[in-house]
């Protein structure tokens, strides 16, 4: 049984222009232990799905269909009650913005303490040891928990943020673009920690990226959304020998390839499609160098080529044939994609 | 800190300064004569010049501001011409009317601002915000008077539960300075006018507490703390209330400053024998020594308050560094 098995879910947004709907048939599982990257452009849904889980919709925002099985309950039919008992003890997050999401009036170690006490009741001191000990884990000097927010830097704030999210050993830690604000370098060795705390620990991991090298490197599996819709699904080695979604495809040729350094940088021509005027068919097709007119009509389901490998497109058993054709830059510039927006724009 | 807090006060005694020279020509180029109430139309002219030169009025008016100035570094405010005792003694029994009513006033109006704001920004959008913002305006914006006077109306006409003015029953002698302001009669005559206060000082924490809170909505570490599971209360008053609360103390102690130097209408309304009545009364007799001494305090009231209020910024948002 997975520790959290999403399942057809939906997210809408109410907005002045009508319903949006941000995430769409989303399904994916995680075990006990293991990572996944959720990977994608902005606005394909990724950190809505985070939200989602975690029930940190805002206002207008909500799960419209779907369940999220987690430890075997639906989270998304639970009290605001149970819920808040189960966040951070079961589930954590590691924002976005480490900047900011640290409260500025009150010290590091404060907040480290709030979140163990809220959960558990041991004494004031016997949090903050706990607190010092997982700042050591996370390779920050204990004494900067009388620190506030501001007079750390940001590699130690997120960090810091790390520790906090992990103050209770959760079963599973959503991290949400973690490391994006930093420079590379501290990038690099926050997201080993991360992955060796995480097996340490032995928690779930659900790392959001649109490094497609940060998944590579950091997790087990891989879910590639675009749209609001799950393109591809797959182990991580799977999904970088054999990627089967276009989209896919075109994704891994926008980044650089250390193994094949000579290899042309090529960019999928187009944007994300608006997600308040969607594709009836395929959400990749107006961009898609392979789209037929089944893609421009037809929503294509999830097709599984593997146990573990899925990829929404009409045509899975021509992947091998894309791969292929996908590596020619002539493809991706040669057929001008229909219906794509901002052109010359 | 020290350092810092050592140049504030020597920036507090130039502002006294500037304002003692102001008002202190201020006075004197109010049209009337002085004399006229320290004088009888029966005494002879020569009393009337003792009387005048004792009080150092025959003297050109540089000199007199220089005396005037002389005899405030030696902490001499100068002597009432209408009491015929010293100014400070004069206003230092309003002094302490005026704070009890406004202390408590501020303190009520304040606290209740405070988290009726805080409740207003998180229900953003209901029908409970719509009420208490409406709430607020208007009383914000109803007179100090005609709230006094409905309440006198009703609570002391009508009802005959309160006093409708004064301090304490004609004729009550309290045993001791304690009973003076914690007697069952004098909390009866503090209370109409302490609600007339708090009514109209209520609005303002309300607004300003609301306003700056729903910026905070949108702020990560809000996200955060619901991700850490903490509840609504607790985030809304210990993460958003926290975050928005300096403003307020900046309006507040701002306020208070004012506020020690008297409202005059709520002073006058329910005939609470405070500082504000007392300042009006004096320019009207042309007390100068009164009215420039209790100028002199008012400034003096709010740039203290103002003081306290930068260092109780610091305390409250660790970022602010004082220097």
């Amino acid at each position: 049984m997975a520790l959290l098995d999403v399942h057809d879910v939906e997210v809408t947004y109410r907005t002045k222009e009508g319903p949006l709907k941000a995430a769409e048939y989303v399904s994916f599982q995680l075990k006990k232990g293991d990572s996944l990257g959720l990977i994608g452009e902005s606005g394909c849904g990724k950190s809505t799905m985070a939200k989602a889980i975690l029930r940190l919709l805002p206002d207008n925002g909500q799960i419209s269909g779907g369940e999220i099985l987690f430890q075997e309950q639906d989270l998304a039919k639970l009290s605001p009650k149970e819920m808040r008992k189960l966040r951070w003890k079961e589930l954590s997050l590691v924002t976005q913005s480490a900047m900011n999401s640290l409260n500025p009036v009150y010290t590091v170690g404060a907040q480290i303490v709030e979140a163990i006490r809220t959960h558990e009741a041991v004494s004031k001191r016997r949090a903050w040891e706990r607190a010092e000990n997982l700042f050591r884990l996370v390779n920050i000097e204990p004494s900067h928990l009388t620190n506030h927010p501001h007079e750390l830097s940001g590699g130690m704030k997120q960090r810091a943020i790390i520790a906090m999210a992990l103050c209770l050993n959760p079963s599973l830690v959503i991290a949400d673009e973690p490391t994006t604000a930093l420079d590379v370098i501290v990038q690099d060795r926050i997201l080993q920690q991360i992955v060796r705390i995480q097996k340490e620990i032995s928690s779930s991991l659900i790392y959001i990226s649109h490094d497609i090298s940060v998944i590579a490197e950091t997790c087990d599996y891989v879910v590639v959304m675009y749209g609001g819709h799950v393109m591809e699904t797959a182990p991580v080695r799977e999904f970088f020998r054999h990627p089967s979604h276009p989209y896919s495809l075109g994704m891994q040729n926008a980044f650089p390839n250390l193994e094949d350094v000579d290899s042309e940088l090529i960019s999928i021509p187009g944007y994300p499609p608006d997600l308040l005027n969607l594709p009836p068919g395929c959400r990749f097709s107006p961009r898609c160098p392979f789209a037929d007119s089944v893609c421009q009509e037809e929503r294509p389901e999830l097709h599984f080529i593997g146990t573990q490998h899925g990829t929404r497109c009409h045509f899975p058993d021509r992947a091998e044939a894309f791969r292929a054709q996908a590596k020619l830059p002539e493809t991706w510039t040669e057929r001008p994609a229909q219906g794509q927006r901002g052109v010359g724009a | 800190m020290r350092k810092y807090i050592v140049r504030r006060l020597v920036q507090m005694i130039i502002g006294l300064f500037l304002v003692a020279s102001v008002t202190f020509l201020m006075f004197r180029l109010l049209p009337g004569d002085p004399t006229a109430s320290l004088l009888d139309p029966a005494f002879t002219v020569e009393i009337r010049e003792t009387i005048i030169e004792r009080f150092g009025l025959n003297e050109p008016l540089h000199i007199q501001y220089i005396n005037y100035l002389q005899n405030l570094v030696q902490g001499d405010f100068g002597r009432s011409f209408y009491y015929r005792r010293p100014s400070v003694e004069v206003l230092g029994d309003k002094i302490w009317n005026t704070l009890i009513l406004m202390l408590s006033s501020m303190i009520i109006a304040y606290s209740i601002g405070v988290i009726g704001g805080m409740i207003l920004s998180w229900k953003r959008g209901s029908k409970i915000e719509w009420g208490g913002i409406t709430l607020g305006l208007f009383l914000r914006s109803a007179p100090m008077f005609w709230t006094g006077m409905l309440l006198i109306m009703l609570f002391a006409f009508n009802l005959g539960w309160l006093p409708h003015s004064g301090m304490r029953t004609p004729g009550y002698e309290a045993a001791t300075t304690f009973a003076k302001f914690f007697s069952v009669d004098f909390l009866r005559h503090l209370l109409l006018p302490m609600i007339t206060a708090s009514l109209y000082f209520l609005g303002t924490p309300l607004l300003i507490m609301r306003n700056t809170m729903l910026e905070t909505h949108g702020e990560d570490y809000i996200e955060l703390s619901r991700a850490k599971g903490l509840s609504e209360w607790r985030i809304m008053i210990l993460h958003a209330g926290r975050n928005a609360l300096l403003p307020v103390i900046t309006a507040g102690a701002l306020f208070l400053g004012q506020a020690l130097g008297g409202q005059v209408v709520v002073e006058y309304v329910f005939g609470w024998p405070g500082l504000g009545r007392e300042i009006v009364l004096s320019a009207q007799r042309h007390d100068y020594p009164v009215a420039q001494t209790a100028f002199l305090f008012l400034a003096f009231m709010v740039m203290l308050m103002n003081l306290v209020a930068d260092l109780f910024y610091s305390y409250l948002d660790p970022r602010v560094k004082l220097k």
